[in-house]
């Protein structure tokens, strides 16, 4: 850890004191772990500074206590005294009560009512006058209560999986064995990535479409390095296609992965794109109509794949 | 013995200036706290500078990193003293955080939520010293990285004290009544009442301009039974009369298409395939939904849902 300022050291006094003095003293060691404070400096400002501070006229009855601890480090426990004015923690800002509640809150739809994220949470938001799921409502994807808890487990424990997957992009569904690698959350669904044995690489799956999950006793080997998180990530094998966006239908750049945009003249955009699917490029150009057009494409891809998708579909209604 | 660090030095006035500002029921003047808190003499003692000029920078500076800790000093007049004499206070009401008792379970669970899911700029460390300490390993692993927003804490701050917030959104100034802050398929929203137009509105606060000035605590009451978030669903929103419209979709697409329509189906035909009834006031955002299906979905009703359908895919060419 480098070297804590002033006001790092600041900010974990003003919680630590407070912490030490309900629990009537502590060992050193535990106090250093709880706010992340290297043991010895902790020790030297405990008895450096600590003991010294105080009120004026800083006479010894008017100085914090500092018991358990001196100078030749001696002592591995400490209670603190005499610090009334410092004796309860600084309430939280807006920011951190923000960031802690809403990570509780995205945990909790899978986790167990009773269990201690869920007590924990309860007291933190009845303690700062916050109404969960009114006041502030988390979600990071329905599918949490299902499989990421087991996907979690099995990444840690380098165990395989087998999953019964449905593939929106062929419409199929198929089972297969994966090496979960990497459990993760983006714009708004689970996702978990792993070497797939039926592909013989590294692919991304959605969990919502885990139709069924069973752990494996069998353990795997971790790969040299896990990929890049993203389950957007082209590959550069991926063919290319090149889309010609009105300007009203930029969204589609903010959604899907691009290499390269140039804006025209005519403030028309022109996207290259890596297609990994091509039902996902279809599912784009059907939605967008006359808002898009194929500029260029290269095999499975071909110029007229918007009609060719929307032929399909008329299938069904003639 | 070894010299103090300039970081302890330091770190002690600052102590003193705290308890000075906490142990007083009055405001106090800038040279009221040096006398508290005490003059330097010596390179190892901890006060401000003899000179008056160097002490008063010295103690904006302090001011400033007590801000940056989140301490809430307040300024007022200092009673005898001419009116344009300001002097400074912490009440302790507003420094100290509410009485919660936690066990180590549930510190250690709200440690793993913390650690799991990442706030960018809201650290979810300093949040937990304040309750106790981080106790246990956390998750090791981030499984998500929600999105921040400038505003966001100051909307947080809005929602939970009932305090009317000011912002500019798309060109014209808004006053709302924030009820609810929602993260949703990867977007943060605020919905409340708006003052202005005087009805509920939902706005993304990504595309908030500027920064929100908040009004007092206590603002506004919401109203009883109003909801706050719905999760999005564009095709219920719209100008257009409700319709409703049946859906068929194919067997191994109905798990997935229950949980995106948020609703289960209203009967199952004996091929497998389910059929969801819902209302529709956006026919575009219907038809959206409907083609990210592709072939393995149709619109069975009304007649002109279906229709609306067929002249969108016959566009695409014969």
């Amino acid at each position: 850890m480098s070297r804590l300022s002033a006001g790092d050291r600041l900010r974990r006094m003003l919680e630590l004191v407070p912490w030490v003095m309900s629990q009537g003293g502590a060992e050193l060691s535990e106090v250093a772990q709880r706010f992340d404070y290297p043991e010895a400096e902790l020790r030297e400002d405990l008895v450096r500074v600590l003991f010294v501070v105080g009120l004026h006229p800083f006479t010894p009855d008017e100085l914090i206590y500092v018991m358990g601890l001196d100078e030749d480090d001696n002592g591995g426990w400490v209670a603190i005294s005499n610090a009334d004015y410092f004796s309860r923690p600084l309430r939280l800002t807006p920011g951190q009560a923000l960031g802690l509640i809403g990570a509780g809150e995205a945990l909790l739809s899978g986790a167990d009512p009773e269990g201690p994220l869920s007590r924990g949470l309860v007291k933190l938001a009845d303690g700062l006058g916050v109404s969960m799921g009114e006041d502030l409502a988390v979600s990071l994807g329905d599918s949490a209560d299902e499989w990421v808890e087991p996907l979690l487990a099995a990444a840690a424990g380098r165990r395989e999986v087998r999953i019964r997957y449905f593939s929106f992009g062929r419409g199929q569904v198929s089972d297969r064995v994966i090496h979960p690698l990497r459990v993760f959350s983006e714009m708004g669904n689970w996702y978990v990535q792993g070497h797939c044995q039926q592909a013989s690489g590294v692919r991304v799956f959605r969990i919502d479409r885990i139709r069924s999950l069973e752990v494996l006793e069998t353990h795997f080997d971790p790969p040299d390095e896990a990929g890049a998180p993203s389950a957007f990530e082209a590959r550069e094998t991926d063919p290319r296609v090149v889309l010609r966006l009105d300007p009203d239908a930029s969204w589609a750049i903010e959604r899907y992965p691009t290499d390269e945009q140039v804006v025209l003249g005519s403030g028309e955009i022109d996207a290259t794109m890596p297609v990994g699917q091509v039902s996902r490029l279809e599912r784009l150009l059907l939605q967008l109509g006359p808002q898009a057009e194929l500029r260029e494409a290269a095999p499975p891809v071909s110029l007229d794949q918007a009609r060719r998708a929307a032929e399909r579909v008329l299938v069904r209604y003639r | 013995m070894a010299r103090r660090k300039p970081e302890q030095i330091r770190l002690e006035r600052l102590l003193r200036l705290i308890a000075a500002l906490i142990d007083t029921r009055r405001f106090l003047s800038i040279e009221e706290l040096h006398a508290r808190v005490g003059t330097a003499r010596g390179a190892d003692s901890a006060g401000y500078p003899e000179k008056e000029a160097a002490a008063k920078r010295a103690f904006h500076r302090d001011m400033n990193e007590l801000a940056d800790a989140g301490i809430p000093v307040i300024a007022g007049p200092v009673p005898g003293q001419p009116r344009e004499t300001w002097g400074y206070r912490i009440r302790k009401q507003d420094y100290s955080l509410p009485e919660m008792e936690f066990e180590a379970d549930e510190l250690a669970a709200l440690h793993r939520a913390a650690t799991a899911v990442r706030f960018d700029g809201f650290s979810g460390t300093e949040a937990l010293w304040k309750l106790g300490g981080r106790v246990g390993e956390g998750t090791g692993a981030e499984l998500a990285a929600v999105p921040v927003h400038p505003a966001l804490a100051d909307l947080f701050q809005a929602v939970t004290e009932q305090r009317a917030a000011d912002f500019d959104y798309s060109g014209q100034p808004r006053t709302v009544e924030p009820w609810t802050l929602a993260f949703d398929q990867g977007h943060w929203y605020v919905v409340g009442h708006d003052r202005r137009r005087e009805e509920k509105r939902t706005f993304r606060v990504d595309r908030i301009e500027g920064t929100v000035a908040l009004g007092p605590p206590e603002g506004f009451q919401q109203p009883e039974g109003t909801a706050g978030w719905v999760p999005f669903q564009p095709w219920k929103f719209g100008t257009g009369p409700a319709v409703t419209a049946r859906l068929r979709v194919d067997q191994d697409q109905a798990v997935w298409a229950a949980r995106r329509l948020g609703q289960e189906p209203s009967n199952k035909e004996a091929d497998g395939s389910a059929v969801f009834e819902m209302v529709v006031r956006s026919p575009e955002a219907f038809r959206s939904l409907v083609l990210e299906f592709l072939e393995h979905a149709e619109i069975i009703g009304p007649p002109e849902l279906r229709a609306d359908m067929v002249a969108w895919l016959e566009s695409f060419g014969p």
